[in-house]
C-alpha cells in the first residue's frame, strides 16, 4: 500500500522535522537540509513532499507566526505525528534487521 | 531592516497559479529566502533565485484547481440565463443596442462586399483544369537596350515551332486579338471589340465549358466561331445557334460550332467571340506574314507536360530563339514564362497587355485594408459603449459575484452577450448585403454576378467573422467589468474614470484617426479626378465626335460623309483618322542620314486632323487639301519629337518612319496628352496612314442639342454606309475610359469613408448619451449655481472636440503619405492643398458636433430640478 512506504527524501524531511522541534516550516527546513546533509533542494520539490506526508498523516501543521521579513505571511509550521513516529520507527527497524542479516565479509569495501 | 521587494511578474504569476491553500505559506517562504538571499548574496542572486523557485513551484501539487472552474462556468442553464439576462439589457438602453448592431452590420456588411470582390479577383484563371501548367511566352527587351520593351506578346510562327520541337510541350496556342469587327446575322448588325481569333487546342488549355459543340474541335475549322452565351442572344435571341452563320467585316462568313456554357469572367481572356486561328488573315497593309518572328502581336500559351519545371525550361528557350528569331534582325531579347495566375496580376506593364484583364494588388489590399479599418471603427463603438455601460451593470456584477460567480463566468457572460449582438448584427448585414448589393455593385462598376449559392462559400466566413467580432470586441468590456470588486459595487463606490476613460479616448481618437484619414483620401482622390476632368489635354475633348466606318472603300464614302454633314450649320470641320484613346503603335523614326531610328508613337490622321481636333499647330501647317502630296510625305511632330530629334527648326527635315513612309516635316504641334495623365507625354508623330482609316471625325460647335444632330447624322449615315452600324461616340468617352479604375477607386473610397464617418459618429452619438445621464447630477447643480446652456454644452463636447482634434493630427500627415504615393502614379497630378486639410478638419469636427450636440442640448436644457431631486 502506497501509505506505508516511505519515500527516502520524505523520510529525511520528516527527520529533520523533528530536529527542528517547534521551528520547523519551509525555510528551516529547507535550510537545515543544507546544512545538515547539504542537500540543495527547491521550495517546490519540497512542497512536494510535505504535501504527501500531509495526506498520508504522517505529518500534521499549522499556521502562526508571522513577520515583516515575511512579508507579515504566516509560516506554516510542521510537526511528526504519532503515526509519523510509528512509520519512521518502523522504517528504521527495517533497516537494522537489513543491516544485521548482512554478513561481515560483504561489507569490507575491497 | 530595508526590505527588499519580489520580482514583481513573477510575484504575480506565482499568485495566479497558486492553489489559495498553499498561498500564504509558500509566498512567506519565498519572500523571507528572498530577504535571507540579499542579505547573503546580494538583489541580484536573490531576484534570480526567487524566479527560479518560482519556476520550479509551477507543479501539479501547487497548482490551483483550472478545470474545475471552467466545467461551472458553461453550463447551459447558466448560458440561457446570460442570454435572458443580455437581451434585457438591450432592451433597456435601445439606443446603445441600435448602434452596436447598426455599426457592427454596417461594418460587416462592407466587409462582406469586399470580401466577395477580393475573393473573386483571387480565382481568376482558378478554374482551368490544368490551369497550373499553363505559361504564357513574354518577350523581354529590356536587358539587351536601353529602350527595350517588355512585351507580352511574340511572333506568330513561336507557338507552332515550340510544340514541334519540344517535347515538354504539350499544347501550344496563339491569341490574336481584333476590335473594331463587323458582325451581322439576318437583321442584326454589330460593332465587336472582343474578338479572338485562337488556335484550336484553345479549350485544352482554357477549358472554359461547352454548353453545345465539341470543344476538341470547335475551333479547328477554318471560318467556326465560337460564342458567348450574351453574344448568342444578340445575335439570335433564343435559338439555338450552332450551324448557324455570322457574316465577319462583310465578306467572310463564319459558322457556328460552339456556345460556351456562360459568359467568361473569371479569367484575364477577354473576349466575347472566338474565331478559328485558320480564319486569320494578315490585314491589309501589313508588311508581314504569319511566319514572321518580328510580328509581335501574338499572346502565346503553352501547356507544359505533366512534371517540366518552367526554370528549366527557360534556357531551352533562349537557344531556342537564338537559332529561329534573331536570325535575321538585330534587335535582340529574352523570352521568358510567365505563369497563368501571373498574367492577370503582374503584367500591367508590359506593352500589347492592355488587350486583356488586368487585376491590381494593391487596389486588393488597399480594399482589405479599409475593410479592416471599417470593422474596427466599429468594434470599437461596440467597446466604447460597453464599457461606458458598464457601471449600470456594476450592480449585477456584483450580485452575481457575492451569490458565487467567479471572474471566468462573468467573462463568459460577456462574451456571450456580444457574441448574441455579432449575430444579429451579422444577419442584419447579410440583409442589408442582399438588399444594397445591385445597386452598390453597379456604383462601384463591379461585375459580380452573385448566385445564391455563394451564400455558402460565405458562411466560414460568417461564421468566422461573427465570432471574431463579438470576441475581439466583448475581452475588454468583459474583463474591465468582471474586475469590479462586489463591496464596493454594492456600496456604490465605482465610478465611471480612471484606466477605462483612457481607453474609451484612445479609440475614439483612433476611430476619428480613420474616419479623418478616409476623409482626406477622398478629397485629395476626387481632387485629382477633378483635376483630371479638367486639364487642358491640348485638344479639344468635348466638342470632337467619331463616327465608326470599317469599310475598304473608306475613302470614297469619306468624300460623300464629307458633302452631307458639312450641311449642317453644328458641324465645324470633318477629317478622318484616329481618335486618341492611348492606344497607338510605336515605330522607329529614323531622321535622313542617321543609322538607327527612335522609337516614338505613330498616329494617322486626314487632312485638316490638327485644327479638327482642337491640336494647336505652333509650327508650319496641318495637312492640308491645297497640298495633296501629304498624303504620300508629310510628317507632323509634336513638341517632345522636336526636343527627342535634337532639332531647332524641324521644318523641311526629311524623316522615314517605320522603313516604309520616307517624307518631310510640315509642321510641329504643342504636346498634347495623347495618353492618359498617368503617362508623361512622348514624341509623337502623325502621317496620313497608309492602311485604311477608321473613323470619321467631325468638330462641332455646340453639344447643347446633341440628341438632335445625332439624328440628323443617323439620316446622313443611312446614304453614306447603309451596311454598316452606326457607331457614335464624343472623344471625352473614349478618354474617360482611360480613368475607369481610379474612378473606381475614388467612389470606393468616398462610399467607405462615408460610411466610416457615420459608424463613427454613431458612436460618439452612443457614448454621449451615456455619458451625460451620468454627469446629470453635476450638471444640474452647475445650472443651479449659474452655468449657462452653453456653458454646458462647451463643458461636454470640449473633451470629445479635443480627441477629434489630436486625431486630426495623427492622420493628416498618414492621408498626405499614403495619397502622395497614390498620386505618384499619375505623371500629371493635382497639388495637395492646404485647403483640403483644413476642410477635413471642419468636416470631421463639424461631424463630432453634429453627433454630439442633440444629447448635450438636450441635457444641457434639462430641469436642474429634477436631475437633482434624481435618485
Amino acid at each position: 500500500m502506497q501509505g506505508k512506504y516511505l519515500g527516502e527524501f520524505q523520510e529525511v524531511v520528516m527527520l529533520t522535522i523533528l530536529v527542528l522541534d517547534d521551528n520547523a516550516y519551509g525555510v528551516s527546513i529547507k535550510k537545515e537540509l543544507k546544512n545538515r546533509l547539504n542537500r540543495d533542494c527547491s521550495r517546490g520539490a519540497l512542497h512536494t513532499a510535505l504535501t504527501r506526508l500531509l495526506e498520508k498523516g504522517l505529518i500534521t501543521s499549522e499556521m502562526g507566526g508571522a513577520n515583516a521579513k515575511r512579508g507579515g505571511r504566516r509560516k506554516r509550521y510542521y510537526t511528526v505525528t504519532n503515526k509519523g513516529k510509528v512509520a519512521l520507527k518502523e522504517a528504521k527497524e527495517m533497516r537494522d534487521q537489513l543491516w544485521q542479516a548482512i554478513p561481515d565479509f560483504s561489507l569490507k569495501i575491497v | 531592516m530595508n526590505k527588499m521587494k519580489p520580482p514583481k511578474y513573477f510575484h504575480r504569476f506565482f499568485k495566479w497559479f497558486c492553489h489559495p491553500d498553499f498561498y500564504e505559506e509558500l509566498a512567506g517562504d519565498l519572500e523571507e529566502m528572498l530577504q535571507e538571499d540579499v542579505e547573503a548574496r546580494g538583489m541580484k542572486y536573490a531576484h534570480w533565485k526567487y524566479r527560479r523557485e518560482v519556476l520550479k513551484l509551477f507543479r501539479p501539487s501547487v497548482l490551483k484547481e483550472f478545470r474545475f472552474n471552467f466545467s461551472i462556468s458553461v453550463s447551459l442553464d447558466m448560458l440561457k440565463n446570460y442570454l435572458k439576462v443580455g437581451f434585457r439589457n438591450l432592451k433597456r438602453d435601445k439606443i446603445s443596442a441600435a448602434i452596436n448592431i447598426i455599426g457592427l452590420s454596417l461594418g460587416f456588411a462592407s466587409a462582406l462586399v469586399i470580401f466577395l470582390y477580393v475573393q473573386r479577383e483571387l480565382q481568376v484563371d482558378s478554374y482551368f483544369e490544368h490551369g497550373d501548367r499553363v505559361y504564357r511566352v513574354i518577350n523581354d527587351e529590356r536587358p539587351h537596350s536601353e529602350t527595350g520593351r517588355l512585351l507580352a506578346t511574340v511572333g506568330p510562327p513561336l507557338a507552332p515551332t515550340l510544340a514541334q520541337e519540344f517535347p515538354e510541350v504539350e499544347k501550344a496556342v496563339r491569341l490574336r486579338y481584333t476590335d473594331n469587327v463587323v458582325f451581322e446575322s439576318g437583321v442584326h448588325q454589330f460593332y465587336e471589340d472582343d474578338v479572338i481569333y485562337a488556335d484550336k487546342d484553345f479549350f485544352h488549355l482554357f477549358s472554359f465549358p461547352l454548353a453545345k459543340g465539341n470543344p476538341a474541335t470547335a475551333l479547328s475549322k477554318p471560318n467556326s466561331i465560337v460564342l458567348t452565351p450574351e453574344m448568342s442572344r444578340k445575335y439570335f435571341g433564343d435559338e439555338d445557334p450552332i450551324g448557324k452563320s455570322i457574316l465577319m467585316n462583310q465578306e467572310t462568313s463564319l459558322q457556328v460550332t460552339g456556345l460556351l456554357e456562360e459568359n467568361p469572367r473569371k479569367t484575364h481572356l477577354n473576349f466575347d467571340f472566338l474565331i478559328s486561328f485558320e480564319t486569320f488573315r494578315v490585314p491589309f497593309g501589313y508588311p508581314v506574314t504569319l511566319e514572321s518572328w518580328g510580328w509581335i502581336s501574338f499572346h502565346t500559351y503553352v501547356l507544359l507536360k505533366e512534371g517540366v519545371n518552367p526554370l528549366s525550361f527557360d534556357p531551352k528557350l533562349a537557344d531556342f530563339v537564338k537559332r529561329h528569331v534573331f536570325t535575321d534582325r538585330p534587335v535582340r531579347a529574352s523570352y521568358h514564362l510567365q505563369a497563368l495566375p501571373d498574367v492577370y496580376f503582374q503584367s500591367k506593364d508590359m506593352m500589347n497587355s492592355s488587350e486583356h484583364k488586368h487585376g491590381n494588388l494593391s487596389y486588393i489590399y488597399g480594399l482589405l485594408a479599409i475593410a479592416f479599418l471599417i470593422l474596427l471603427v466599429a468594434g470599437f463603438n461596440f467597446m466604447n459603449i460597453s464599457t461606458a455601460r458598464s457601471i449600470r451593470r456594476a450592480r449585477e456584477v456584483g450580485m452575481r459575484k457575492v451569490l458565487g460567480a467567479r471572474r471566468i463566468n462573468l467573462i463568459i457572460q460577456f462574451t456571450s452577450e456580444a457574441l448574441a449582438v455579432s449575430t444579429l448584427s451579422v444577419l442584419l448585414a447579410l440583409f442589408l448585403f442582399e438588399l444594397c448589393r445591385v445597386p452598390l455593385f453597379d456604383y462601384l462598376n463591379w461585375q459580380l454576378d452573385f448566385g445564391y449559392q455563394d451564400y455558402l462559400i460565405l458562411i466560414p466566413f460568417l461564421v468566422g467573422g461573427t465570432f471574431a467580432l463579438g470576441i475581439l470586441s466583448a475581452v475588454y468590456p468583459a474583463i474591465l467589468m468582471s474586475s469590479f470588486k462586489p463591496l464596493n459595487v454594492l456600496k456604490g463606490k465605482i465610478k465611471s474614470g480612471g484606466k477605462e476613460m483612457n481607453i474609451r479616448k484612445v479609440l475614439v481618437v483612433l476611430q476619428f484617426t480613420i474616419t479623418v484619414g478616409l476623409i482626406i483620401s477622398s478629397l485629395l482622390v476626387s481632387q485629382q479626378m477633378e483635376f483630371i476632368r479638367n486639364k487642358d489635354l491640348g485638344f479639344d475633348r468635348e466638342h470632337v465626335v467619331s463616327l465608326q466606318m470599317r469599310t475598304d472603300d473608306f475613302l470614297d464614302r469619306f468624300q460623300l460623309g464629307k458633302q452631307l454633314f458639312s450641311r449642317h450649320p453644328e458641324v465645324i470641320s470633318i477629317t478622318a483618322g484616329d481618335v486618341i484613346n492611348g492606344d497607338y503603335g510605336s515605330v522607329p523614326i529614323t531622321p535622313a542620314g542617321a543609322e538607327a531610328g527612335i522609337a516614338m508613337h505613330w498616329m494617322g490622321g486626314y487632312f485638316d486632323y490638327c485644327s479638327t481636333i482642337g491640336i494647336e499647330v505652333i509650327e508650319g501647317r496641318d495637312f492640308s487639301y491645297s497640298h495633296p502630296r501629304d498624303t504620300l510625305t508629310g510628317i507632323i511632330i509634336n513638341e517632345s519629337a522636336q526636343r527627342a530629334l535634337g532639332w531647332e527648326d524641324a521644318l523641311g527635315k526629311k524623316l522615314q518612319v517605320n522603313t516604309n513612309i520616307d517624307g518631310e516635316v510640315i509642321g510641329v504641334v504643342k504636346d498634347f496628352h495623347m495618353h492618359s495623365l498617368h503617362d508623361p507625354i512622348e514624341p509623337m508623330v502623325i502621317t496620313v496612314p497608309r492602311t485604311r482609316m477608321q473613323n470619321i471625325i467631325l468638330r462641332v460647335g455646340s453639344v447643347e442639342e446633341v440628341d438632335q444632330l445625332i439624328a440628323e447624322l443617323q439620316k446622313d449615315w443611312a446614304q453614306i454606309a447603309p451596311d454598316l452600324p452606326f457607331h457614335f461616340s464624343f472623344l471625352d468617352d473614349n478618354l474617360n475610359r482611360q480613368y475607369e479604375s481610379d474612378r473606381q477607386f475614388s467612389r470606393l473610397i468616398s462610399f467607405f469613408g462615408g460610411l466610416a464617418i457615420f459608424i463613427a459618429g454613431l458612436g460618439l452619438y452612443g457614448l454621449i448619451a451615456i455619458i451625460s445621464t451620468y454627469r446629470i447630477k453635476e450638471i444640474g447643480i452647475r445650472k443651479v449655481l449659474g452655468a449657462s446652456v452653453i456653458n454646458i454644452y462647451f463643458l461636454l463636447c470640449r473633451n470629445f472636440i479635443f480627441l477629434v482634434i489630436i486625431a486630426n493630427l495623427i492622420a493628416l500627415p498618414l492621408a498626405w503619405w499614403v495619397i502622395n504615393d497614390w498620386l505618384k502614379q499619375f505623371s500629371y497630378r493635382t497639388e495637395i492643398h492646404f485647403s483640403s486639410f483644413v476642410l477635413a478638419i471642419f468636416i470631421s469636427i463639424g461631424i463630432a458636433l453634429i453627433s454630439l450636440s442633440y444629447q448635450v442640448i438636450k441635457t444641457a436644457m434639462s430641469d436642474p430640478i429634477k436631475a437633482i431631486r434624481h435618485e
